[in-house]
């Protein structure tokens, strides 16, 4: 019989425990698998970043932190909230995120507030990753290609993006190219980015095999040179040390755990965001083994590429050289080496192949697509967040006009982008800093994870319907979770509040902006309650749960 | 010219007991007047408990689930049936059976979709027998069995739209109902080529009055509407992932959205596609897809309050 074909042993476990079976029905896709989950999160949690961050900046400002042992330290923190993120994935898949599961689990008010945090930080991360294009990515492609070439035009170029106006013109181009973009459709940006994707993953490796084949002498040499050629002194790694200790920078510090857990701000910034797979989803699954498996798997793995590259980027420059080199301002660094702005790692790695075009276009190129990859990612989640409000009325119904040609929310675009150019201005002008925002981030987190800790109590049957009721003695396992969790993103908030020198506490408007946020959300919300009551349309029915006959 | 209705809409239910006893108390929730529920009620998976040394085994999501007593059993078939997944109890000797014989596991599936259905049925009867001034309309959808239907038009208090144009909102409101989809890669029960699906919608639309406002129940959304974006899948069906993201593309149906182009109906229903829940209009039209999130015991709908033969609001909810 035809029907015999519409019926399938399922793929959920094997002898002794009997099968399912599965018959054949509209979105009963396989499972995405752990490479998959893998590749997804580690994209998101961006290593080239990452690791070019860790670099310039710990050795330079937190005297005695080990940067391997900060990463390890993160890694330990970023692990309960990945474990709750997987969590909620599995029993939850397909949800749009925080936004439901706060509504859900807490309250829609509180639902509406953690959402629009996380929307109101996702878009500074749009226009921090376009700087960031500019300043990191840009700069050191043109400085690389101009001493690869001899051209002191393209390394005057490469100068001119690190500069106010050069970030704001490259970081303002690049909000408007991924604008059209997502304008034009999601199908071209899918191609680009897959493409892009790859190449800077192919970059890493080559990274790394310049690395393993580098020692400090050869290193050192090619520097020299490099720094010679865009007209700069032929001995500019002393020169760079002396400088930076005349500066008053201290070489050779003793290790110090309390600069290495106030160091740690670098790397959470990059391993707490392993749970972007949270937001996919299949019918009949296994996700607890693909979620469990990619997303704390992800923090591992990332984990292990960072203290990999960061370790032999220290084997082959040293921890001296690369502390002096972070730790002195444009105009010290330009006086001791003609560079404007201080060299990712991968511009010291691009050093020892300087004399090939191809081989630093190609490390340039790949970088660069590190430097950018949250924008279009924060984009479209923006955008797609703002359409969920639309629908759910606490956002304006021309939100989610959907353009009839191209089929894309033109102003929901539009307005992401505003913001993201918002950001940028900001971040250009110096009233936030790289990471002063994630403080803000985090407090959707931790609702998130408040929310983890109460689910078993307040979804008593969800929580005992799903494959992880399990309980040690009477308190649920994702309840002791959550509260590791919570006391994790405690103590990252304790240090991305103290930072000396990008912590909240120096930025005296993110002072402001964090609780601004927070309050205008529930403003937000009972504001746009308030306005559809009154057209008839209860908002808070939005996420009321029906009770079953 | 209609007086003030509230419709809710809900689609894809696929076998979850909570979100159908939510939707039959959606009409009080959400003091609406019409319910619509506009295909795909079945299941999709069923989920052998196997008695085997004085307690039963079953799977629940991956993880192995044991009951040893009456009370236990009754529970896992709760957590089952709240998924949206069908409990069956056998022994050994059946379950090998079940395994082997794909005819009888058809023939098995069939009949636990068909006594969950009249057990729904017998629910909304006794329910909706109380509230004598709603409407209640039930469809199967493109993953439902042919059999449902004899089933669906066989209770009082449900009206199956399937296939018809029916008067709505005690003649206030035109309806034309089709759980009928395009082709999917799954070769579900009622999914067409385009152009069967066309003559089938043509044929229905020549129905239409169009002397009262018109609603379209239609259960697959429109072509490139942004209410039909999917996964793009590979051909062992696994999603395409591109760089950091799930690549979606458009899989509803062109006939679907020639007919709402054309006919320019005040109002059209869709569902089939689960993340694809949105809103948007096709000339005048406004288009819902409430989505689905029906193994979460979560039930999305659409709330649409119709005055004066216009659309007055509309709202996605998650009951």
């Amino acid at each position: 019989m035809a029907e015999d074909t519409n019926l399938r042993a399922g793929t959920e476990g094997a002898r002794p425990a009997p099968r399912v079976f599965v018959r054949d029905a509209t979105g009963l896709t396989k499972e995405i698998g752990v490479f998959d989950i893998f590749v997804y999160n580690t994209n998101n949690q961006n290593i080239g970043i990452g690791v070019a961050f860790l670099i310039l900046f710990v050795p330079a400002f937190y005297p005695g932190a080990s940067m391997i042992w900060t990463t390890v330290i993160s890694a330990a923190i970023a692990l309960p909230l990945a474990a709750v993120y997987a969590y909620f994935a599995t029993i939850i898949p397909r949800s749009g995120g925080d936004y439901v599961y706060n509504s859900r689990v807490l309250h829609p008010a509180l639902g509406f507030m953690s959402g629009w945090n996380w929307v109101a930080w996702m878009t500074v991360y749009i226009g921090i990753p376009a700087a960031y294009f500019a300043q990191y990515g840009l700069t050191g492609l043109f400085r690389m290609l101009g001493a690869a070439l001899g051209s002191p035009r393209l390394v005057q170029i490469g100068n001119d993006f690190s500069t106010r106006l050069g970030t704001f013109l490259a970081g303002t181009a690049l909000i408007l190219l991924f604008g059209f973009i997502f304008w034009r459709g999601t199908r071209l940006y899918f191609r680009i980015q897959n493409s892009l994707f790859g190449i800077a993953t192919f970059g890493l490796f080559a990274v790394l095999a310049v690395l393993l084949t580098t020692d400090h002498a050869k290193f050192l040499s090619h520097f020299n040179q490099y720094v010679s050629s865009l007209g700069g002194s032929s001995n500019a790694a002393a020169h760079v040390v002396n400088a930076a200790r005349g500066a008053g920078y201290a070489t050779s510090p003793a290790f110090s755990w309390s600069a290495t857990l106030h160091a740690s701000v670098w790397p959470l910034f990059i391993v707490l965001f392993a749970i972007t797979s949270s937001f996919l989803g299949g019918e009949v699954r296994e996700a607890r083994r693909t979620q469990f498996a990619g997303m704390p798997g992800s923090v591992v793995y990332v984990t292990l590429w960072m203290i990999l590259l960061i370790a032999l980027v220290v084997r082959i420059a040293n921890y001296n050289f690369l502390g002096a080199i972070g730790f002195l301002t444009p105009d010290q660094l330009g006086k001791a080496t003609n560079l404007s702005f201080a060299p990712t790692y991968n511009e010291l790695v691009g050093t020892v192949v300087s004399g090939s075009a191809w081989a630093v276009a190609f490390l340039g190129l790949s970088f660069a697509f590190w430097t950018y990859v949250w924008l279009p990612i924060n984009y479209l989640a923006s955008t797609r967040a703002m359409l969920a409000w639309s629908f759910d009325r606490t956002f304006p119904e021309k939100v989610s006009y959907v353009n009839p040609r191209t089929n894309t929310p033109t102003w929901a675009i539009v307005l992401v982008g505003i913001l993201g150019e918002i950001s940028l201005i900001a971040y250009v002008r110096g009233w936030l800093a790289t990471i002063s925002g994630i403080f803000g981030w985090l407090i959707s987190f931790i609702i998130t994870c408040i929310a983890a800790a109460v689910f078993p109590y307040r979804r008593p049957e969800l929580f005992e319907s799903s494959p992880f009721n399990w309980r040690i003695g009477r308190i649920p396992v994702i309840t002791i979770v959550a509260v590791l969790a919570i006391a994790g993103l405690v103590v990252a908030e304790y240090y991305y509040w103290v930072d000396p020198f990008v912590g909240v506490r120096v930025f005296p408007k993110m002072k402001l902006a964090i609780p601004g946020v927070l309050i205008t959300g529930l403003a937000w919300y009972y504001g746009a309650k308030a306005v559809q009551r009154r057209r008839g349309i209860r908002i808070e029915q939005a996420f009321a749960e029906i009770p079953p006959v | 010219m209609v007086d003030r209705k509230v419709i809710y809409h809900v689609a894809d239910l696929h076998g979850s007991e909570r979100c159908w006893r939510k939707f039959l108390n959606a009409a009080e929730f959400y003091g609406a007047d019409i319910l619509i529920l506009g295909g795909d009620l079945t299941g999709k998976v069923l989920v052998p408990i196997v008695s085997r040394n004085g307690e039963y085994v079953g799977r629940v999501l991956g993880e192995t689930r044991r009951a040893r007593s009456a009370e236990e059993l009754a529970k896992l078939q709760r957590v089952l049936r709240f998924n949206g997944l069908y409990p069956y109890v056998c022994d050994d000797d059946e379950y090998r059976r079940l395994e082997e014989d794909g005819s009888y596991r058809m023939t098995v599936f069939r009949r636990q979709m068909q006594d969950e259905l009249v057990r729904w049925l017998e629910l909304a009867e006794e329910h909706l027998g109380r509230r004598p001034g709603v409407e209640c309309y039930v469809m199967a959808g493109n993953d439902d069995d042919w059999s449902m239907d004899g089933i669906l038009n066989g209770f009082a208090r449900i009206v199956n739209p399937e296939v018809d144009v029916l008067d709505v909102g005690g003649g206030a409101l035109e309806m034309m109902s089709l759980g009928w989809t395009n082709r999917t890669p799954w070769n579900t029960a009622r999914e067409f080529d385009e152009d069967d699906l066309e003559l089938k919608i043509k044929e229905l639309t020549s129905r239409v009055s169009g002397t009262r406002p018109i609603l379209f129940n239609l259960h697959c959304p429109p072509y490139n509407s942004g209410l039909d974006r999917a996964p793009r899948l590979t051909e062992d069906l696994k999603p395409v992932q591109s760089g950091g993201e799930i690549e979606v593309v458009p899989v509803g149906a062109k006939a679907v959205r020639t007919a709402i182009e054309e006919v320019q109906p005040l109002l059209s229903l869709h569902g089939h596609i689960h993340e694809s829940r949105g809103a948007t209009r096709i000339g005048d039209t406004l288009c819902l897809n409430p989505g689905s999130r029906y193994s979460e015991g979560v039930l999305d709908g659409a709330l649409i309050t119709i005055d004066r033969g216009t659309v007055k609001s509309y709202q996605l909810v998650s009951g």
